[in-house]
Parts: structure tokens; sequence; C-alpha cells
């Protein structure tokens, strides 16, 4: 075949054109290539503690979508919203140095952050991979871990965790402290998560949030304003409550079974990752038997160093005496409930409680003491933290006491909540102990 | 010869170590040991002990005789009402009949109850009548310990550690003294987060 003569430089650059784009495309760049590119573009998030003699905590970050945004994970920068006078919050650029940044909006759920920096960057913008990378794909974790220098590291992607309330990206990398917030990538730099967590129980088992996260949270806030700090807690507060709904309907699931302990039926397990624990207790002079029951709903919202949310801890306390007489049990019921009383000083500052007590009717008209009482959780509207302890009123010599302990809770779904774990609580008088 | 002041006296005592007992056997026997019943029993002897001192030192003072059987029937008799029917039945009626307790007002009868009880150990004490003098005694006196009370719920009411703990009053009763309740449990929790915290 004979080609015009015209036409063999055209095919001659052509040719060229494709064969460079497929090696581009069959060998992606190696590490330091990767570094060089993406290093402009992550950047330290430092927040001032000056209560705490100006010490910093740093974290990581990343420009994309904008070049005044920058991506990072809400617990990074969690203390800048809700003690804002103790909280500076600034970003470092290898270029332009430490710079002013403001919250634009939260996503606590996934734990991310947008924040906008006082002036525009001149670095490039990320590109995100919003599809999750392959089992076995190689990728990387960018970030500066701690005191460290600007850090790549090299790992594999191994599906996702399903332990978790949200699907988190399973990165077998050493992702380390300061590195949160940091991008995680694959091969060609695009950015398929964010650097969130890292396992604590196993070696090179790091967590990220996919990056089709980062882009609905880009989606939703596309608007110029700033929220102020209210406005931004109230947000807060919203996401709480609809997480809350996630649990409430979670009660419906066939894994939330109800378990016996002896002649009642309570409700058992609050989730799939941990079932609950149930121990004999040994009681003074065998007058009496004790069963222990512990369930815990396992996942919870961080909002601050203080306080989390969404978190539920059920305590169900079984007696059973022959000897006792029911006053007696009565009073043990009662020992019980007063040794229960202390609240732990790490579930943050909050309000006075307000407590209250009504007598009900349970399933069969079983009787049932419930004692409530309820703190409103500081700097987040409509969300409290609540203390529920309900005993069966049973003739004979059996007693019970179940004590539900639920954080950050708004009312809505505390008392659905609550009326599930009640519903679910029965007394069958002839069962075997 | 005995008078019957001083048969009644050790009979209200022992009335008033009965009743106390039969306020504590049901519940603390066979929970714990005798050592805690023993504890308690003995304190509410001391405390009762000291009372009749204080009133018969106080009549000596005035007549130059202590009237202690006298004051003993007064202590004990006020004693055995504390027990049986301030700590015992009353609790058991409002909760047998479906009341709500009141928990502002419950040591309204015991404070009513001492009153009384002091107005009749210093009406024996007195010489004639009312001594105006030991009464402006008595008053100043329950001033100085009410302050010190007021004092005392100010500090826990302010202390920063109390924020920490749940305020809880103990009141599980045993079954047989509860009525059925009214509220299925839906419309009840409705009520009591209305009653409770719907205007906070």
């Amino acid at each position: 075949m004979h080609l015009p003569n015209r036409l063999v430089f055209p095919l001659l650059a052509l040719w060229l054109l494709c064969s460079i784009s497929i090696t581009a495309f069959a060998a992606p760049p190696n590490s330091r290539q990767l570094y060089e590119r993406i290093r402009p573009s992550v950047v330290e998030v430092v927040t001032q503690n000056r209560a705490n003699l100006g010490v910093s905590s740093v974290a990581s970050g990343f420009v994309t979508h904008r070049k005044d945004w920058v991506i990072t994970n809400y617990h990074a920068i969690a203390d800048s919203i809700f003690e804002p006078d103790d909280n500076g919050l600034h970003i470092v650029s290898q270029d332009q140095g430490e710079l002013k940044a403001e919250i634009v909006a939260v996503d606590i759920q996934n734990d991310l952050a947008i924040l906008k920096v006082e002036q525009a960057l001149r670095v490039p913008l990320l590109e995100l991979r919003e599809t999750l990378p392959d089992r076995g794909e190689s990728g990387y974790s960018m970030g500066k871990p701690g005191g460290y220098q600007h850090s790549i590291v090299t790992g594999t992607f191994n599906g996702v965790s399903d332990k978790t309330s949200t699907p988190l990206i399973i990165f077998s990398g050493a992702i380390n402290g300061g590195m949160s917030g940091g991008p995680t990538l694959d091969g060609y730099g695009r950015v398929v998560g964010v650097n969130v967590a890292t396992s604590t129980k196993y070696q090179l088992v790091g967590l990220a949030v996919p990056s089709e996260a980062v882009g609905q949270l880009i989606r939703r806030n596309t608007q110029q304003k700033i929220p102020s700090l209210d406005e931004l807690r109230k947000d807060i507060a919203r996401q709480v409550s609809a997480f809350n709904q996630q649990i409430v309907m979670r009660f419906d699931l066939p894994t939330h079974s109800v378990r016996r302990l002896g002649p009642f039926q309570v409700r058992g397990d609050l989730s799939i990752e941990q079932s609950c624990s149930a121990i004999r207790k040994d009681t003074p002079n065998d007058h009496y038997k004790r069963i222990d029951q512990r369930c815990d709903s396992s996942t919870s919202l961080y909002i601050s160093n203080q306080q989390n949310a969404g978190h539920i801890v059920m305590g169900s306390f079984w007696f059973n005496s022959e000897k006792m007489s029911s006053q007696g049990l009565a009073r043990l019921v009662e020992d019980q409930l007063t040794h229960l009383r202390n609240v732990k000083k790490s579930d943050g500052p909050t309000a006075s409680w307000h407590c209250t007590e009504q007598r009900l009717r349970g399933r069969f008209d079983l009787p049932i003491q419930l004692h409530a009482c309820r703190r409103a959780v500081e700097k987040l509207p409509g969300l409290f933290d609540f203390r529920f302890r309900y005993n069966p009123l049973v003739p004979g010599p059996n007693a019970l006491l179940v004590a539900v302990s639920m954080s950050g809770f708004d009312d809505q779904s505390a008392k659905a909540i609550l009326l599930k774990s009640m519903d679910s609580l029965s007394f069958t008088p002839k069962a075997a102990p | 010869m005995m008078s019957r002041s001083h048969i009644a006296a050790p009979v209200l005592i022992l009335g008033w170590l009965a009743a106390q007992l039969w306020v504590y056997l049901p519940s603390y026997s066979s929970v714990t040991d005798a050592a805690d019943i023993t504890k308690l029993m003995v304190e509410e002897i001391a405390i009762l002990a000291c009372w009749i001192s204080v009133w018969s030192w106080v009549t000596w003072q005035e007549q130059g005789r202590t009237r202690l059987a006298e004051h003993t029937i007064i202590a004990a008799g006020a004693s055995i009402i504390d027990a049986a029917v301030l700590n015992y039945a009353i609790p058991w009626m409002f909760f047998n009949l479906g009341w709500p307790w009141p928990n502002d007002m419950h040591n309204t009868p015991k404070a009513a109850l001492i009153t009384l009880a002091v107005l009749i150990h210093l009406h024996m004490a007195s010489r004639k009548g009312l001594n105006l003098r030991l009464l402006a005694l008595w008053l100043a006196g329950s001033v100085l310990a009410m302050m010190l009370v007021a004092a005392d719920t100010w500090a826990k009411k302010n202390d920063q550690a109390a924020a920490d703990k749940l305020p809880y009053s103990p009141n599980i009763y045993a079954p047989a003294f509860v009525i059925t309740p009214e509220h299925k449990l839906r419309e009840g929790l409705e009520h009591m987060w209305s009653k409770a915290w719907g205007d906070q």
C-alpha cells in the first residue's frame, strides 16, 4: 500500500502521541515523582490551643475543587468549633506559609471538614476518584506524621470495612498520627480517600474515608457563605439527630435480639459487631444469685474531645433469691440503683441533671417503675444525655433492673429507643432460672 | 412503788425498738449481715438517749428533778410515730393509692412531729406553763441548725462534682405495695416527657 506523502508525517505524529499516551498509562509514576507532584497540594492543619500553653495539634489536609478550600478530618478541627476562643485554626502550605482558615462545612459521620483559607493557594488541585479502589491495588498515603517531615507511604487497598457506622477503605500501609486528613491516593495520584484512622490492635491497618463522601460534601456546600459557629453547631446537632434515627431503625433489625435473663426477657445486642456479655456475680452469704448483662452499641459519633454522641450502653441486672422477701429484693434493686448513680466525668461539659419518675404498664400489663434523668449537651441545641433505669415490679423470688445510658441523643430518638427497650421486657414467672 | 410513767417509758422504748426492727428487717436482713442492722439501731438509740438526756438536764436545771420517765415517754412515743407512721405507713399509702410522692414536702410531717415533741418537752421542763426563755433558746438553736442545713444544701448543689451525679432518691417499693400503673408504655412516656421536660 502506498501512502501519499502528505499523510506520512501526520500519521507518524499520531503514532508517536499514542505511544507516549500508552506508555504513560501503562507505567504509573513512582513514589518520588508522585511526592513531587502532590506535595504542594498537601497542607498542615494546625489548631493552636491557647489554653494549653500554645501547644498545637497538627493534622493534614489537601486542596481540591477550589484553590482556597482544604479538605481535612472533622476530628482535627472540632476544638475550634466548640472552644473557638482557645483554639485558632491555621493551615501551613509549602510555599505560602501559615494562613488563617475558617470552617465551611463538616460531615461528622464521615469525619470530614472543608476549610476556607484566607487566600487562594498557588498549588495544583488534586483530582478526586469517587470509585472504590480494587482489592490489592497499590496506593499511597500522604501527610505530616507528628513532628516529622511530610511523608508519602506505600500500601495496598484491601476492600472496605463494615465494622464502622460508615464504610471506610482499608489501606494496608502506615497511616500515622498527624497524617489524619491527608489524601490516600491511587497509583496515578488521584485521591481515593482521606486518611482518618489506624488500627491500634493490628499493624499497618489504616482506614480512609472514601472520596465519594468528600465529593458529596463538596456538592452540598457550593455556596460562598461561611457559616457562623452557631450555625455549624446547629448543623452538627442535625447530623447527630439523623444518626440517631439510623440507630432507632437498627433497633428493628433481627440482629437486635431479645435475651433471656431467668424469667425475664430483655433487649439484647445493640450492635452487630459487639454482642452482649453476661457474667455471674459473686454475692454475699449466697443469699441470692445475680447475673449482669452488658450491651454496647459500640459505634458512636465523635463530637469533641469531651463529647461523643449516639452511644448507648445497656446493663441488665437480674437478682434471684428463694430466701429473701420481696422487700429485700426491692432493697437489692435500690442498692444497685445507688451504685449506678455516678456519671463518668469524660461525658463532657454539660448542664445539670433533671430527673423524674413514672410508673408504666408494659407488655401484658407488667408494672414497671422508671427513673429517668436528662441533661442538655452544651453548645449542641436539642441534644441531651439520658440515664434511664427501669425495673419490673413482679412478686416472687426474682427482680430485674435495666439501666440504659444514652449520650448525645435528641428527645424523639431517645424516647423511641427507650420505648423499644421497655417494650422488649417481659416476664414469665414459671421459667426456670 | 413504780408509777405508771416508770412502766410506760420502757414499754414505749421497747415498742419503738420493735417498730424500728420491723421497718429494717424485711429490707436489710437478707441483703447483708446483722452488723448493718446493729450499727443502724445503735445510732438510733444513741440519738434518742442524747435527746432524752438533754431534756432531763434542762428540767433538772429548772425544777431540780429530771422527769426522766416522762421525757422518755414523749421521745419514744414520737419515735414510734416517726418509724411506723411517717417512714412506713404514709409512703405505703401513697404508693398503694398511686398518688405522686411529694418529693419537696415529704419532710413536713417529720418537722411538725419534732416541733410538737419539743413543745411538750419544753412545757414539761418549765416550772409553770411554757418557759419563754427556754422557748426562745430552742428557737435560736433551731434557726442556727436550719442555717447550717441550708448552707450544707447550698454547698452540695453548687459543688462542681455534684453535676456528675444523678440526683437519685431511693423509692423502689416491693411489688405488693404498688397498684397497676395508669399509663401504657407509649402514652406514659409521652406524659413523663411533657411533665418533666416539656418546658425546657
